[in-house]
């Protein structure tokens, strides 16, 4: 329910910012917030959200 | 997280292993262990936070130390080890988590916390799980920090009605805790995430990412005038927050004051009635005074009657006789003048000679002259009498008296139940200082004026940095056309975080609203089922996540008594636990106590839907088992009580 309600908020948001983003990379973006949540080493977190854009960037042509 | 089997050895006060297993069968999801005080109900609470966490606390959240938690008993047999274990399911997995803590190796008998070693062991289906791994393993299943959404006690209920008092350092420590629940600082730290991301590449895209010097010092410029203007919308925002911050803070002591005014004429009206009551108790003493000099007629009441009756009764005696000498008299009379004239008084016949014979026999028997006065006498001395006796016994002094009494008594009474409750209201409301009241709304008002100013100032720098962002990212747009194909994944790199930059600083608001007004319908929902006063209308959270009672035209009820305070947090309870990632566990210790019964049998009723596993852990007076039981016997799955074998041993025994 958190993901849900939290990705629902981003979802809204991008709406209104920038909806050629996909609802695809935002989940992506929460699954690795929900599980680095409660790991004390930031750093990991920041390296797989940066992975997940770069994959993303590479896989997509629209931003 | 569903429990089955909790094994608990040497700790606190359970002396050797001691099993307990927490079945769910159907609709019996409830799991009764019965105890009375000191004997080890919130022990079995620290048990489950110290085989997860390794930690244990006790009131006010103080950390208890190792050495306490090694019971006393077993450190007096030289049997120092500590040892609890959990089965536990979790998302179709089933785990086993071990914690031991024993002696380090050549201590010989440990004194202290650094005397013990502590290590713990987890196994899911049966593969063991890497001990670095375990920390993350429970926080992904229930993270401590929200643990206590599932384990609470008495002093839980006490934090969240602390949230709606006030601001405190306590109640920021809940309400962090609540968006942990909620999940609110996943979207923080993606925020987070994002912008030093982005940030980074902003930078690479400076240095490498464009072969054009002088668009390249133009990209520059706007860089630094970006950062320029985020800061400057940094600063805005932080001023903007903590004015706004201060006007809550405000809010809440006005808030207050208006409780206490509130109260003030609730105060006044309870001292009004004690007024009213104290002149009815002064004329009950002052009638019950007046009347007791003639108390003595109510011992001799039935004396009096019984007199009264008898000289009655003479009275009429009297009354005959007197009236049977008058009509003697007048026939004496009447025979004498015959016997004189020898005819008749009365008719004028001449006295035959058996008439004068029998006239001059009667005159020789009777001469009723001398009775007369004495029946007189008597009658007059009879009728004084019955008139003093009447005139005794016409009051009921007796009856009245009790009725004083007793009107003095209830209004006695009546004033101290009054001046308990006038004690009670007083004690809510510290003295209040009217000028300090009238500065604070000064200020609140002024703090209101700013922050409808920077909140314009904050748009307008939002707006700036808006249109310098685009500006930027034409630049990038450009700076990447005909650029390799590295420097034009790091612009393209670039413009997204920038919008995912936007997206997450704006959506930790909005989830933060959302999220707010689910819990409220939650609780609100809760509230109503739980409440004996079915006219509320419902709960209002605010921005601390505290809830107001809102009564039937939609008003804050202010003045709220223990047990509805307990209401309202566990109203809150359920509703974090519906708008969260419940983890379907709740544990409760002690939670009845300041409820009345009707509250209590709706609490029962209520709490088996509250989650999908509920573990009570309370004792006789709260509830009953003859009395209370029925309300959630059907429910209950297993249940067990633990028994007092000495001051520091007690055991779990199954019923």
């Amino acid at each position: 329910m958190v993901d849900d309600a939290a990705l629902e908020a981003l979802e809204e948001i991008r709406d209104q910012v920038n909806p050629s983003i996909s609802t695809e990379l935002l989940r992506q973006l929460m699954r690795v917030e929900v599980l680095r949540a409660f790991d004390e080493r930031p750093e990991i977190a920041l390296r797989e959200v940066d992975a997940v854009i770069d994959t993303y960037l590479r896989g997509s042509t629209t931003t | 997280m569903k429990l089955l089997t909790l094994r608990v050895s040497n700790f606190m006060p359970y002396r050797g292993e001691q099993v307990m297993t927490f079945p769910v069968t159907g609709t019996r999801n409830v799991t009764l262990v019965h105890g009375d005080n000191m004997r080890g109900k919130t022990s079995l609470l620290n048990a489950l936070r110290w085989v997860l966490y390794g930690e244990v606390v006790g009131r006010h959240l103080r950390r208890i130390s190792s050495i306490d938690i090694l019971n006393k008993d077993a450190a007096y047999d030289r049997d120092f080890v500590v040892k609890v274990s959990l089965s536990f399911t979790h998302d179709g997995h089933e785990y086993e988590l071990v914690r031991t803590m024993q002696p380090k190796d050549l201590i010989d008998k440990p004194r202290d916390d650094d005397h013990f070693d502590s290590s713990a062991s987890m196994r899911r289906d049966g593969v063991p799980i890497s001990g670095h791994l375990i920390e993350s393993e429970i926080g992904n299943i229930l993270p401590n920090s929200i643990s206590r959404f599932s384990f609470f006690d008495g002093e839980l209920l006490q934090e969240y009605e602390q949230l709606v008092a006030d601001a405190t350092e306590s109640s920021d420590r809940i309400k962090d805790a609540i968006e942990r629940a909620l999940g609110v600082p996943t979207l923080i730290n993606g925020r987070l995430h994002v912008a030093e991301l982005l940030h980074r590449a902003q930078r690479q895209f400076a240095k490498e990412g464009n072969k054009d010097s002088q668009h390249a010092r133009l990209m520059q410029q706007t860089l630094d005038e970006l950062e320029d203007a985020k800061s400057e919308q940094t600063r805005l925002t932080n001023l903007f927050h903590s004015v706004s911050e201060e006007s809550e803070t405000l809010d809440d002591e006005l808030r207050k004051y208006e409780r206490a005014e509130s109260v003030g004429a609730r105060l006044k009206e309870l001292r009004e009635n004690v007024a009213g009551l104290e002149e009815t108790r002064d004329r009950a003493l002052q009638r019950r005074r007046s009347l007791a000099p003639g108390a003595w007629l109510a011992i001799l009441s039935s004396d009096i009657a019984a007199r009264k009756e008898d000289a009655e009764s003479r009275l009429l005696q009297s009354q005959n006789s007197y009236e049977e000498s008058v009509r003697s008299k007048v026939e004496h009379s009447l025979r004498l003048s015959s016997l004189e004239s020898g005819s008749c008084s009365l008719c004028q016949q001449d006295l035959t000679s058996a008439a004068v014979a029998e006239f001059s026999r009667k005159e020789s028997q009777e001469d009723p002259s001398g009775n007369i006065s004495t029946f007189s006498n008597d009658l007059a001395t009879l009728a004084r009498q019955l008139q003093r006796l009447r005139g005794l016994g016409a009051v009921s002094v007796g009856s009245e008296i009790i009725q004083a009494e007793r009107e003095y008594d209830r209004t006695t009474i009546d004033i101290a139940r009054m001046r308990q409750r006038e004690d009670d209201l007083v004690k809510e409301v510290p003295g209040i200082d009217m000028m300090d009241i009238s500065r604070k709304r000064q200020r609140k008002d002024l703090l209101q004026r700013e922050i409808g100013k920077l909140d314009s100032q904050v748009s307008a720098q939002q707006s700036k940095c808006a249109g310098i962002q685009k500006k930027y990212d034409t630049l990038v747009k450009a700076a990447a056309g005909g650029q390799e194909a590295s420097s034009q994944l790091i612009a393209r790199k670039v413009t997204l975080l920038s919008s995912l930059a936007e997206i997450f600083e704006k959506s930790v608001d909005k989830l933060r609203h959302k999220l707010r007004a689910k819990v409220e319908e939650a609780a609100t929902d809760t509230f109503r089922r739980l409440t004996t006063e079915k006219q509320y209308s419902g709960l209002r959270i605010n921005d601390q996540y505290g809830l107001e009672i809102r009564d039937h035209m939609d008003r804050t009820v202010s003045v709220r008594s223990a047990g509805a305070e307990q209401i309202v947090a566990l109203s809150l309870i359920d509703g974090l636990s519906h708008a969260s990632n419940s983890a379907g566990l709740l544990v409760m210790d002690t939670p009845f106590g300041r409820l009345d019964l009707k509250h209590r049998a709706e609490v029962l009723s209520y709490l088996p839907g509250m989650a999908e596993q509920v573990v009570l852990l309370v004792h006789e007076g709260e509830i009953s088992k003859d009395r209370d039981l029925a309300h959630v016997a059907d429910r209950v799955s297993a249940a067990y009580e633990i028994e007092r074998i000495s001051p520091t041993q007690s055991r779990i025994v199954a019923k």
